[in-house]
């Protein structure tokens, strides 16, 4: 298991039952949740190419949406021996990512798994804790912090460079050697040599930290079912919408994986107020009180405008998962 | 009443039936040889015979996008166009009748290019047959006024909800002046109604959105909903023109069927060819050949039920089809009524012809002759001819 300075032992070496349970799969199903700009549909691409490259058969594709920056996604990968026919989206998967903590408030990850699909989530927790506090049952569950590992090495968040070493280790799906020359293949010709060097050594990391864990396989995960969504007789004719204005109910908040925090450097200058695009820096009688966490999509650009001399809003990354655990 | 009857070009009946409806917003941008409708009705709105706004825009592309516009607004908006103007419609065809708004346009027939032709034929709106638009086509300029005036009711009705082209062959009809029984402007007034639609975008005590992106979780319900307005269209239809023919004592169905009720053979077409194909019925029976005739009015909605009804029990039938569908079997209207008539318990020996191309109307001889191939198929004494072109040159 995962010690407090996050050296552990890699997961694919303590033999849990799951490795070769997957591994020995003739197809392997794979169910990425992410949010869009974080590199996660770049990150199955890689898993495709790394399975092609030992001569297996792939496929990598994301769900597409209208894809903005946060915005929560799917992806999916498809590993075999054989050649792979089926193009519908995985709906049982053997593996299921979440690249992003934040994802564990809102994103459905259970839906659809076996009793021996295997979880690897992106978190600050231990994997056991994770595994109690989200119920994963007795699915086996891998954990890693590849938002710490990605802004250590790589400065910016894109977890997903440890995630896919981490899926190495947790699952072995792919060698950890072909994964490492599919990665800096795949970024040499547009990143500097310094961005590749970071890039693989969050791999690397990512491989060794991700630790794992089994929850009580009594404590099964909690059902989410999706509420039932109008069928063609309710909708209205032309699929126009009644409630028209209806934007402030869509809550993007869970977007975020930056928060906004101000201090009392604040002058109440209002230039945050002006630039938030999505209204959230919230008044009171002409003073930034805070922000509209419902809908703040963690653009930083509140921040960005607050002048030098005062910072007084900095962005700090989001709790993660402890709003679900609570 | 002195001017009770007047002779009129199919393109002037169009505009005269488009007065005296008087939409609130009509788009115009000119095409051959649909020109003159829209020409005339700008007249009328230079005249102040109606209080239309007229648009007048660019390209047809941006006429039906004034008429989505309008329709969105609550406005009642019609338009005309032909040919390579239709085509350029396309893609804005698709979100009049996505947005399910009620807009009527009127469609000289004409062929696309290339080679170059003005001339008629329908293969610009088979193009547009699967874009959820009503279909009508006409057999002469009568019906055209006729049905102009049938269509507002019909696309606006409440379980409707569609755009609605009615389509008249280009020179035959649109250039040919007839004689044509006019109704009072207050009669037509009264019969088409006033415009109230449930939801519009000008509606501020009652906002909407209207044209919402709908990905994979919703798109497939807004198109089984659409394909349901247009199967109830199949009903609303002949109501609309049940009540036309009680008020002004001319009926039109989904279907005309010519002296098929003993018919053992029968050619099926679209628009203005009915004519041509009825004189030939005629001198067929009076030869005592048992020879029909039938015409789909409606195209979309297709009447499958009158077809398999009134086709299903003849020996033959020939099918005749003003556009091609190159690489499939014969025409749009061939494939459709083999399709239908495929869970028939018997069904006749079916042949296509591609005919009329470009503007080559169908001569009374060539028509003749398919019957007689019809006859000889029937008889048993010959094999039915294999779908091919009537008339092109080997």
């Amino acid at each position: 298991m995962c010690n407090e300075r996050g050296e552990s032992e890699p997961a694919a070496a303590l033999g849990l039952p799951t490795l070769t349970a997957v591994t020995a799969k003739h197809l392997i199903e794979i169910r990425w949740h992410a949010r869009a700009g974080q590199g996660a549909v770049t990150a199955a691409k890689i898993v495709a190419q790394t399975a092609m490259r030992e001569g297996k058969y792939a496929q990598a594709f994301p769900e597409y949406g209208p894809e903005r920056s946060g915005a929560p996604l799917k992806a999916y990968n498809r590993i075999s021996e054989e050649p792979i026919r089926t193009h519908a989206q995985v709906r049982i998967p053997d593996i299921v990512i979440v690249s992003d903590p934040t994802l564990l408030r809102s994103e459905d990850i259970f839906a659809g798994v076996k009793a021996d699909t295997v979880f690897l989530i992106n978190s600050p927790r231990p994997a056991y804790k994770l595994a109690l506090d989200i119920r994963s049952g007795p699915h086996p569950l891998y954990a890693v912090d590849a938002t710490k590992i990605a802004f250590a090495e790589i400065g910016r968040h894109f977890p997903n460079m440890a995630m896919l070493g981490a899926l190495v280790a947790a699952t072995a799906i792919v060698g950890i050697d072909q994964l490492l020359l599919q990665v800096a293949e795949n970024l040499g010709d547009k990143a500097s040599f310094d961005a590749v060097q970071a890039n693989l050594r969050a791999v690397r990391r990512g491989f060794h930290e991700a630790a794992s864990a089994v929850a009580n396989p009594a404590d099964a995960p909690a059902s989410h079912e999706a509420p039932a969504q109008p069928g063609w007789r309710e909708m209205l004719p032309g699929s126009a919408i009644a409630d028209a204005g209806n934007a402030s109910d869509y809550v993007t908040g869970g977007w975020r994986t930056l928060r906004p925090r101000l201090n009392e450097r604040c002058n109440d200058c209002l230039l945050c107020w002006f630039f938030c695009p999505d209204s959230a820096v919230v008044l009171n009688e002409g003073k930034v009180t805070g922000f509209d966490l419902n809908h703040c999509k963690g653009c930083g650009i509140c921040a960005q405008v607050c002048p030098p001399r005062l910072k007084a809003i900095d962005m700090v990354p989001e709790g993660g998962d402890e709003e679900r655990s609570s | 009443m002195s001017n009770r009857f007047a002779a009129l070009t199919g393109n002037q009946a169009a505009a005269l039936a488009m007065r005296q409806i008087e939409p609130d917003v009509c788009a115009a941008y000119p095409i051959t040889p649909s020109t003159q409708v829209m020409e005339t009705y700008s007249q009328y709105v230079a005249d102040g015979a109606v209080r239309t706004e007229l648009v007048l825009v660019e390209s047809e592309h941006s006429a039906m996008s004034a008429c989505v516009g309008a329709a969105c607004a609550g406005a009642r908006a019609m338009t005309a166009t032909s040919s390579q103007g239709l085509a350029l419609m396309h893609e804005v065809l698709y979100i009049a009748a996505g947005l399910r708004l009620p807009i009527v346009m009127a469609v000289a027939n004409r062929a696309l290019s290339a080679p170059l032709n003005i001339h008629g034929d329908q293969s610009d709106t088979m193009g547009s047959r699967d874009a959820g638009w009503i279909q009508l086509y006409v057999r002469d300029v009568q019906e055209l006024y006729d049905t102009l005036i049938q269509a507002p009711r019909i696309a606006e009705h409440c379980e409707v909800m569609l755009p609605v082209m009615v389509c008249f062959d280009g020179f035959t009809l649109s250039h040919a002046i007839e004689r044509v029984e006019l109704l009072e402007d207050g009669a037509v007034r009264d019969f088409v109604g006033v415009y109230r639609p449930e939801r519009y975008l000008l509606d501020v005590e009652h906002p909407h959105t209207f044209g919402p992106a709908l990905l994979p979780d919703y798109y497939t319900e807004a198109k089984r909903q659409q394909r349901e307005a247009m199967s109830r269209a199949l009903e609303i239809i002949p109501h609309v023109a049940l009540e036309f023919g009680a008020r002004f004592g001319r009926a039109w169905g989904m279907v005309e069927a010519y002296r098929l009720e003993d018919a053992e053979i029968a050619a099926v077409v679209l628009g203005s060819t009915a004519g041509t194909l009825m004189e030939v019925v005629d001198r067929m029976r009076e030869r005592g050949v048992r020879a029909g005739m039938l015409r789909l009015r409606a195209f979309r909605p297709f009447p499958a039920e009158e077809v398999v009804r009134l086709l299903a029990p003849l020996k033959a039938v020939a099918i005749f089809d003003r556009a091609d569908s190159p690489g499939t079997p014969s025409g749009p209207l061939y494939e459709e009524i083999r399709s239908v008539l495929y869970d028939a318990p018997a069904r006749p020996r079916i042949s296509g012809m591609v005919y009329g191309l470009g503007g080559r109307e169908m001569l009374v001889e060539e028509a003749s002759a398919t019957y007689e191939a019809l006859e000889r198929a029937a008889a048993g004494t010959a094999e039915i001819p294999p779908p091919g072109y009537l008339s092109a040159r080997g």
